[in-house]
C-alpha cells in the first residue's frame, strides 16, 4: 500500500549483533594502530605555542593597561569638571547669600526708631 | 605545575602560557593520529595539527565549559580543520555506502568474526576505511581509537546524538560487508 523509502530507516535485516560490533572494533584497530608523531615535531611545535602564548598574554596585557590609562584619565578629567563646576556653584551661592546679607537691612534696624539729633 | 583536574589547567591555561603547554602535550598525540587517518600524510597531518593547536590558542579565551569536554572542544576544531582539508581537496573518493544502494543484505554475508586478517584483507578493509566519506571516518576514529561517547562524537560534528547512532550504525553495515568480502576472497 505505502512504498515507504528505506532512505530515512535502518532496514531490520541489517542489524549488526554486539558480539560482531565488537568484532569489526577490534578489526578496525588493528589495522588504525596509534601513530605518534616525531618528537622533534612536538616538541618543535610545542616551542612555538608557548611563544605565541607569551606574545599574546602580552599583548593583552598591553591592551588592558593602556585602556586602564585611558579609563582612568578619561574618568579623571570627568571628575575635574564635574569638581569644578560643583566649586563654582558653591561660590556663586556663597556670593549670593553675601550680596543678600548686606543690601536687605536687619529686621533691628528696621524697627529702630530714627536717630534724633539735638543740636544745642 | 601539576593541576588537580582538566578544568583547572584550561582556566590555567588562559593566562598561563606553560599550562597551555601542558594540554598541548595532553592532547598532540591524538590530534595528530586524527588528522593522520583522514589525510594519510605526514606532512599534512603536522601542518594539520599546528593549525589546530594555534586556532585552539587564539579561540581559548572564548572558551567556556558547557557541560561538553575541553576534548570534545578541541577535536571540534580539528575536525573544521578536516572539512576545510577535503573542501580544499576536491578529489576526495568516496564509496557509496548507503544501506539502500546496497545490493546485499548483511545477514546473507559472512560474518566479520570469520574475518582473516592477513596482510591482504587488513589493506582491503584500510583501503574501505580511507574511502569512506569524511564524517563515517571521523565517527570510526574517534569511536574505535579515541573510545569516545556517541554524546562527544555528536558534540565534534555537531549533530545529535540519534544521528550519531544511525551513522555508526550504516558505518558498521558498511564495513561488515567489506570484512565479509574480504573473508570471501580469502576463503
Amino acid at each position: 500500500m505505502f512504498n515507504r523509502s528505506t532512505k530515512k530507516y535502518v532496514v531490520l535485516q541489517d542489524y549488526v549483533p554486539l558480539r560482531e560490533q565488537r568484532a569489526i572494533e577490534r578489526a578496525v584497530v588493528s589495522v588504525l594502530p596509534p601513530l605518534h608523531p616525531t618528537r622533534a615535531f612536538v616538541e618543535q611545535l610545542n616551542q612555538d605555542l608557548v611563544a605565541e602564548a607569551w606574545r599574546q598574554y602580552e599583548t593583552r596585557a598591553t591592551k588592558t593597561n593602556q585602556t586602564l590609562s585611558f579609563l582612568g584619565l578619561f574618568s579623571g578629567g570627568v571628575l575635574s569638571v564635574v569638581g569644578g563646576l560643583a566649586i563654582w556653584l558653591l561660590v556663586q551661592r556663597e556670593h549670593e547669600k553675601t550680596s543678600t546679607d548686606l543690601s536687605v537691612p536687619s529686621r533691628r534696624q528696621a524697627t529702630a526708631p530714627p536717630a534724633i539729633s539735638i543740636s544745642a | 605545575m601539576s593541576y588537580d583536574n582538566e578544568r583547572d589547567l584550561v582556566i590555567a591555561a588562559k593566562v598561563n602560557p606553560e599550562a597551555f603547554g601542558e594540554l598541548y602535550e595532553k592532547y598532540v598525540a591524538r590530534i595528530y593520529n586524527y588528522h593522520y587517518r583522514h589525510t594519510s600524510s605526514r606532512t599534512e597531518a603536522e601542518d594539520l595539527t599546528s593549525r589546530t593547536f594555534y586556532r585552539a590558542l587564539r579561540s581559548l579565551q572564548s572558551y567556556r565549559e558547557t557541560g561538553a569536554p575541553f576534548q570534545a572542544w578541541l577535536f571540534r576544531i580539528a575536525h573544521n580543520l578536516v572539512v576545510n582539508w577535503y573542501r580544499d581537496r576536491q578529489n576526495r573518493p568516496t564509496v557509496s555506502t548507503d544501506v539502500e544502494d546496497a545490493p546485499l543484505l548483511v545477514s546473507s554475508i559472512v560474518s566479520p568474526e570469520a574475518w582473516v586478517s592477513t596482510a591482504e584483507t587488513q589493506q582491503k578493509l584500510l583501503d574501505v576505511i580511507q574511502s569512506l566519506p569524511e564524517d563515517r571516518k571521523t565517527l570510526i576514529v574517534l569511536k574505535f581509537v579515541d573510545h569516545m561517547s556517541n554524546a562527544e562524537i555528536a558534540e565534534i560534528l555537531g549533530r545529535t546524538e540519534g544521528a550519531i547512532k544511525a551513522l555508526y550504525h550504516r558505518t558498521l553495515i558498511s564495513l561488515k560487508r567489506a570484512m565479509s568480502e574480504g573473508a570471501e576472497d580469502v576463503q
